[in-house]
């Protein structure tokens, strides 16, 4: 029950010394998933940018975030990006315009193994094939270019991606943003896959109905302020916080119900914002 | 593949069209042009002080007198059987003349093509890499303005300083390969220019577009990053632009043979324009017309082809 | 045409040398008017740029050779344009029969080089303009007719179009106020960028000696005459040359205005870029 990641009293300050995210804390077990969720914007974007280390330079971060034995707000930016791919994997939202449109998927994942793990070419080749038969996608389609993939295909490669990679934790962005329920299905198989292989999640979305499914843990965050953190099914299906409920009853499943304006108004005011 | 069925076939067409056009008005230059083509061609023949018999035995022995129709189908003809003809003013073999001309003036375009590349590659790759450097920006500026510049005017300016002022190298002639530095130098400035943007253009957008922010993610640094998901990306609009550059040297090439009195085909058309050299202006203006049809067809066939990769979601 | 510094540079450059023209022909002589007991004098109180090989003021042949080289490039331009767009729009209107035979047409000229075909025009008109013209407008209108299509089917598409026609306006209203006003930024960008192109083909025509008969001055055909020159009165050879590449660097700047880092797509397609339609 290791920890892999955690933040410590994370502010996050505009230009003008505006707090966007205020006093988070929290912290995520190796092997787990962890869901931040709240309405757009309330800042959960801002988290997962501040461990990515792409948090754009007009904005100031306080606090610190350990990981693996160092302060990732205190590491200068050359060493945060040496980080990417191989302590750290953002996965991408939309597979066509993450995977390069003129080479195979086959070459995008296995370039992971001989450059980013240093493996050599033969391994890398014959590890690339086992992944991409672990999901499904034949040997004929994996030396295609993406764009002669469907879409669903191609959302495998980019799992791909992600599982070829030596980095243990995985920060996934609003990865249901505009997609049907069927497609939802598949980000839910990719989630789970990446937790079988052991991965470690922090993800970002606006959607109840992941962490419900999913498990592990659940931060609501509203203004910037973590309202609730807490075990994703017990937090959801017993909130504390009337905002919580809030959120839950507006799911589609639950009749779609606005947030109270007045709910509102109430944690803006208890919260000074 | 449908893509060079389609490729063929508008390949031949085009051939043919171009083959059709220049012959067909090659032959109502022959019957329609104002004066007497008799007389034309014998003053570009013999000079000033030419007889009228002169005139007359050319009338006769050109075949200059047959009916317009008939003489179109023989025009054609002999077109069609190889039968180019000889230059009504040296009498020389349309064909043979066009092959030595062909030789050097494809001598020319590839060292000016080459020496372009060699220019703006690194250049245009370098400043992709660093946009809004110094490099970048005064490049910029010095590309804008040779654009402008006629190829004739670069030329001239260089003839002024590197052979008049600098007495560097010789401005006319072809006896040896030196001759071929000043003219070539010309055209590969204006080149360079066009090429040069075009590659620092697609390099940024290359390492601007999001696979490449993909990339990095994935742990990709370095030689390893830039080649495949950079430059690799970066080359089709590149090469496009290449080959539409290529089509497009023809023009060029004309007016910098006749500065220059580089002694090949564009030169060889103006010659036999001037001279009225009707068989020779047919001949020349045929293979320019299919150089540059094949240029620019396969330019356009590399520019569908590369199109069509970055299609996204259309299987 | 959305303006930016690079485009206020331009059209500044663009005014300038048509206020150094009209000044010069206002304060010069005739063009026309030979002299042989002055050629090549250097600049005098009579002559203000001095005089050509023939002793005709140099300034009134610049100002007469720099209009003639503007009008007839932007008659070039404004045909093709025109023609083009025409086509376009009748490919449009009239169904797929005239659109395929439009497109066949389009394939078979685009196969012609502009200046070889100029030259071999020149041979059918003894090396005169309207051959020039001709060549210029025939192998110059394509571009047009690709680019305008390629909207207009882009265009014809969206909803505020589909709208005009539902509420059954008739085909030139639509035109009218809806398409036109969508196609002039485009169309007048690649204007702008012909019309500098065609300054720099009729030029390297003139400089080959096709084109306006002399006397009538035309800048490149006044270089290759002052070639012979060159080494003792270099501005006879110079200052056409730069006239030409000031203008057509004002226009190309007007054109691409700022826009030097983007590898414009549209004009290089040759295809619609759609895959089901």
């Amino acid at each position: 029950m290791k920890t892999l990641l955690a933040i410590n009293d994370l502010s996050i300050f505009d230009e003008a010394g505006l707090p966007l995210v205020r006093d988070i804390s929290f912290s995520i077990v190796e092997g787990s998933a962890l869901f931040l969720v709240g309405e757009t914007g309330c800042g959960k974007t801002l988290i997962s940018q501040a461990v990515a280390g792409t948090l754009p330079p007009r904005l100031t971060p306080r606090g610190s975030i350990p990981f693996r034995g160092r302060d990732l707000l205190k590491m200068p930016q050359k060493e945060r990006e040496a980080l990417w791919g191989r302590d750290i994997f953002l996965l991408p939202q939309e597979p066509f315009s993450a995977l390069n449109p003129v080479l195979s998927v086959h070459r995008q994942v296995r370039e992971i193994f001989s450059r980013v793990r240093g493996e050599k070419k033969s391994t890398s080749r014959e590890k690339t094939h086992r992944l991409f038969a672990s999901l499904g996608i034949s040997r004929e389609a994996s030396f295609e270019e993406p764009r002669k993939l469907s879409g669903g295909m191609a959302q495998r490669a980019l799992l791909a991606t992600a599982l070829a990679s030596p980095a243990p934790l995985v920060l996934l962005d609003e990865p249901t943003k505009g997609l049907d329920s069927s497609s939802k299905e598949s980000i839910l198989l990719l989630i789970k896959s990446l937790l079988e292989n052991r991965k470690t999640l922090l993800c970002i979305t606006h959607d109840l109905s992941i962490p419900l499914e999913i498990g592990g843990d659940t931060g609501v965050l509203f203004g910037g302020l973590l309202v609730e953190f807490g075990k994703s099914r017990e937090l959801l299906s017993h909130p504390s916080s009337p905002y919580t409920r809030g959120l839950l009853n507006a799911l589609p499943e639950r009749g779609l119900h606005p947030i109270p304006e007045e709910l509102i108004q109430h944690m803006e005011r208890a919260w000074n914002l | 593949m449908g893509g060079i069925k389609r490729f063929c076939h508008t390949y031949l067409f085009r051939m043919l069209m171009v083959a059709l056009g220049v012959s067909t008005l090659c032959f109502l230059a022959v019957e329609y042009a104002p004066g007497d083509r008799a007389v034309d061609v014998a003053l570009a023949r013999y000079g000033e002080d030419v007889s009228p018999q002169a005139v007359e035995y050319i009338r006769m022995s050109e075949g200059l007198q047959n009916h317009p129709f008939y003489r179109y189908r023989l025009w054609l003809g002999s077109l069609v059987r190889g039968d180019w003809g000889r230059s009504l003013v040296g009498g020389e073999k349309v064909t043979l003349l066009l092959t030595t001309a062909f030789r050097r003036t494809a001598l020319l375009a590839l060292f000016a093509l080459g020496l372009s590349l060699v220019l703006a590659l690194p250049l245009g790759i370098y400043n992709g890499c660093h946009p809004g450097s110094l490099v970048d920006l005064c490049s910029a500026g010095l590309s804008g303005i040779l654009c402008s510049f006629p190829p004739f005017v670069t030329g001239i300016v260089l003839i002024l300083l590197l052979s008049i002022r600098w007495r560097m190298l010789p401005v006319a002639g072809f006896s040896s390969p030196i001759h071929m530095l000043l003219p070539g130098i010309t055209l590969a400035l204006g080149l360079a220019a066009g090429s040069c943007r075009v590659t620092a253009a697609a390099v940024l957008q290359a390492r601007q577009s999001p696979h490449y922010a993909f990339a990095r993610h994935k742990g990709l640094a370095g030689r390893s990053l830039f080649l495949p998901h950079g430059l690799r990306n970066a080359a089709p609009p590149v090469i496009t632009y290449l080959g539409l550059q290529t089509a497009g040297l023809l023009d060029g090439v004309v007016v910098i043979e006749t500065l220059f009195a580089w002694p090949g085909l564009g030169n060889l058309l103006l010659d036999a324009v001037r001279g009225g050299d009707i068989l020779l202006v047919q001949g020349a203006g045929l293979l320019l017309g299919w150089i540059y049809v094949t240029v620019n067809s396969l330019a356009e066939y590399f520019a569908d082809h590369f199109a069509s990769q970055e299609k996204r979601g259309c299987p | 045409m959305p303006m930016n510094s690079e485009r206020r540079g331009a059209l500044l450059l663009l005014a300038s040398l048509g206020a150094f023209l009209v000044l010069l022909f206002w304060i010069s002589g005739d063009p026309f008017t030979q002299n042989l007991m002055e050629r090549l004098k250097e600049s005098s109180r009579e002559h203000l740029l001095g005089t050509d090989h023939l002793g005709r003021d140099f300034g009134a042949r610049l100002a007469r050779g720099g209009r003639n080289s503007i009008f007839l490039s932007a008659l070039c331009v404004f045909a093709s344009g025109m023609i083009g767009t025409g086509l376009a729009l009748l490919a449009l209107g009239k169904g797929k029969k005239t659109e395929t035979f439009l497109l066949f047409l389009t394939d078979t000229v685009m196969a012609f080089p502009g200046i070889v075909l100029a030259l071999v025009l020149g041979s059918l008109t003894g090396g005169g303009i309207s051959g020039v013209i001709i060549a210029l407008v025939f192998t110059g209108w394509p571009q047009y007719f690709r680019m305008a299509r390629s909207l207009l089917k882009k265009l014809w598409e969206t909803p505020f179009v589909e709208a005009g026609r539902l509420a059954g306006f008739p085909l030139p209203v639509l035109f009218w106020k809806y398409v036109i006003p969508e196609l002039l930024p485009t169309l007048g960008t690649m204007a702008s960028l012909g019309w500098g192109k065609t300054i720099l083909e009729i030029s390297s025509l003139g400089f080959l000696g096709i084109g306006l008969a002399p006397p009538e001055p035309e800048l490149g055909a006044m270089i290759s005459q002052g070639l012979t020159y060159m080494r003792s009165t270099p501005r006879l050879v110079l200052m056409p040359g730069i006239l030409i590449s000031l203008f057509v660097l004002a226009l190309l700047l007007l054109g691409r205005g700022g826009t030097h880092t983007k590898v414009s797509k549209e004009m290089f397609s040759h295809e619609d870029p759609s895959c089901n339609k």
